[in-house]
């Protein structure tokens, strides 16, 4: 049955200033001052020995999961990843990389872990978690007087101007009928599209997964519903390197958790 | 030490998903077991789910999976197949996630009809427990030439087994099972009919089923049903297509450690 921390919300912890953050500088901090004043030498080795190993996870904008922007990497598979390293005994360090060398940068080891990972199957890597993490179900997003309940009934939707974040390719049934679609581009993307439907500039959005947008959390909730577009469900999985030492893998596999799902805002 | 009962366990456990054949039918009766009782259960659960009820814990979560076990008593007489199995504790685990998936919807108050029928349900189902890494998939089906999700068409096997199933000498509710090989390796399949009852006929049934058109001037009737979709022009208890099953013998799963 679904392990006990499925549906904890963890605190948020902002990566400027959570504990990944805070031991790095702690660290860089002794370091200065080991090299420029006359800090005793065991201080700086006592500090070391309790700090725990750092794992390397790269991300891309993937909102509200992960979401990049200039204050720095965050979302709540950021606090879910986390806390299942933490759980195991490691400390989590993000970094983000553009989405099409995610998985080049696994295969080459620049990263230790890797989300959201689409393909499992890839030559040199494997996953964290043996099962998918989450499955990405992408759909149409209306607002709610408006909602369409299925998307195999196409006329429903062929004529409606439609919008979608820039950067996400729609699934081929929508491009093949739907001749209104309109990309949205520019910063906080998925939040924007969404507006431009509730504000009533356009009658859909298209969005690459339907739950991160139309859940009890969601702060469109109360404007919008979305239907999904059966058959074009991808799992999702957290990568992993194969680098990375057997043992520590299995620390993290024995670590039960999972991203959720669910947006927080 | 601890530490190493559980790891033994684990492992244990990962190697009990390859089998004999014999557990292999057991294991798909319960697999379809489990999926008829929830469709029946969603069947049944409509009008709650349509509601502005507030209260629908018992279609979420362990009383999701509690009402299935008391459905799956009365309909086929014997317990609820325990969890004892990596792809049957998968299968209930992948349930409780699409409801957790829908919850928004289904607790939505602002929308009437939420569509999430039993159909929906499968369909969600099916891609999650069928991309799940184990060497098992379960899908519905409908006849090639009737279908109103072009999704669900079915496959050669598929195809062949629900036109012998078409045929007047096929027992109602009679299912089919054999063995097939494939590059993967050899697979059970099993495909069991689903005949339109009375109440599938308000969407699937003739024009003259139509609730919408209860009350109405015949030249004014709707051809569309609530859902949106062409009244097909079922009849009752004509085979309406199938639940298809198919479970890897001897097949070691991509999934190494589970649950």
């Amino acid at each position: 049955m679904l392990s006990e921390t499925a549906n904890t919300k963890i605190p948020m912890r902002p990566p400027q200033t959570g504990p990944v953050s805070w031991g790095f500088v702690a660290a860089a901090w002794f370091l200065f001052l080991g090299l420029c004043l006359p800090v005793p030498f065991s201080s700086v080795q006592a500090a070391t020995a309790n700090d725990k190993t750092s794992l390397t996870i790269g991300v891309f904008d993937y909102p509200p999961l992960v979401t990049i922007t200039d204050s720095g990497i965050g979302g709540s598979a950021i606090e879910d990843l986390s806390a299942i390293l933490d759980e195991a005994g490691y400390v989590a360090t993000f970094r983000a990389i553009p989405r099409k060398r995610l998985l080049q940068s696994l295969v080459a080891n620049n990263v230790d872990l890797a989300f959201p990972l689409y393909n499992n199957n890839a030559e040199g890597i494997t996953t964290m978690l043996a099962e998918p993490v989450l499955f990405e179900t992408p759909g149409l997003c209306f607002r709610k007087e408006n909602f369409v309940q299925f998307l195999s009934t196409v006329k429903h939707w062929r004529n409606l101007t439609t919008v979608y974040p820039g950067g996400v390719e729609p699934v081929p049934i929508l491009k093949k009928y739907n001749k209104q679609l309109l990309p949205i581009y520019g910063e906080d993307v998925l939040d924007r599209t969404i507006k431009i439907v509730i504000s009533g500039r356009a009658d859909a959005a298209y969005v690459a997964n339907i739950f991160s947008v139309y859940n009890l959390n969601s702060q469109y909730y109360r404007h919008v519903a979305c239907s999904s577009f059966f058959g074009y469900t991808s799992p999702i999985y957290i990568g992993a390197s194969k680098g990375l030492a057997n043992g520590t893998l299995e620390r993290l596999r024995q670590t039960k958790g999972r991203i959720n799902l669910y947006s927080s805002d | 030490m601890n530490a190493r009962i559980l790891l033994l366990l684990v492992l244990l456990t990962g190697n009990c998903v390859g089998q004999d054949l014999n557990q292999t039918h057991k294991l798909s009766d319960e697999i379809l077991s489990i999926f008829g009782s929830a469709q029946i259960y969603l069947f049944r659960s409509q009008t709650l789910i349509n509601s502005k009820a507030k209260n629908k814990d018992q279609l979420f979560g362990k009383a999701f999976i509690d009402q299935l076990k008391l459905i799956h008593q009365q309909i086929y007489h014997s317990p609820f197949p325990a969890a004892d199995h990596p792809i049957k504790a998968y299968l209930l685990n992948s349930m409780i996630a699409v409801m957790d998936d829908n919850k928004a919807l289904i607790l939505d108050k602002e929308i009437d009809f939420k569509g999430f029928i039993p159909a929906v349900f499968a369909f969600q189902l099916s891609q999650r427990f069928s991309n799940g890494g184990y060497p098992v998939s379960i899908k519905f089906v409908g006849l090639k030439d009737r279908l109103v999700n072009e999704l669900n068409v079915p496959d050669q096997w598929e195809t062949s087994t629900l036109t012998k199933m078409q045929g007047s000498h096929w027992r109602t509710n009679e299912g089919f099972r054999e063995v097939t090989a494939s590059k993967q390796g050899k697979y059970l399949r099993t495909l069991q009919p689903i005949y339109h009852k009375q109440q599938c006929l308000t969407c699937h049934g003739s024009i003259a089923d139509n609730p919408v058109n209860k009350g109405k001037a015949e030249n004014t009737w709707s051809t569309e049903n609530k859902a949106g979709f062409t009244m097909q022009n079922f009849k009752l208890n004509e085979l309406a297509g199938g639940v298809s099953l198919s479970v890897g013998i001897d097949i070691q799963p991509a999934v190494s450690n589970s649950n």
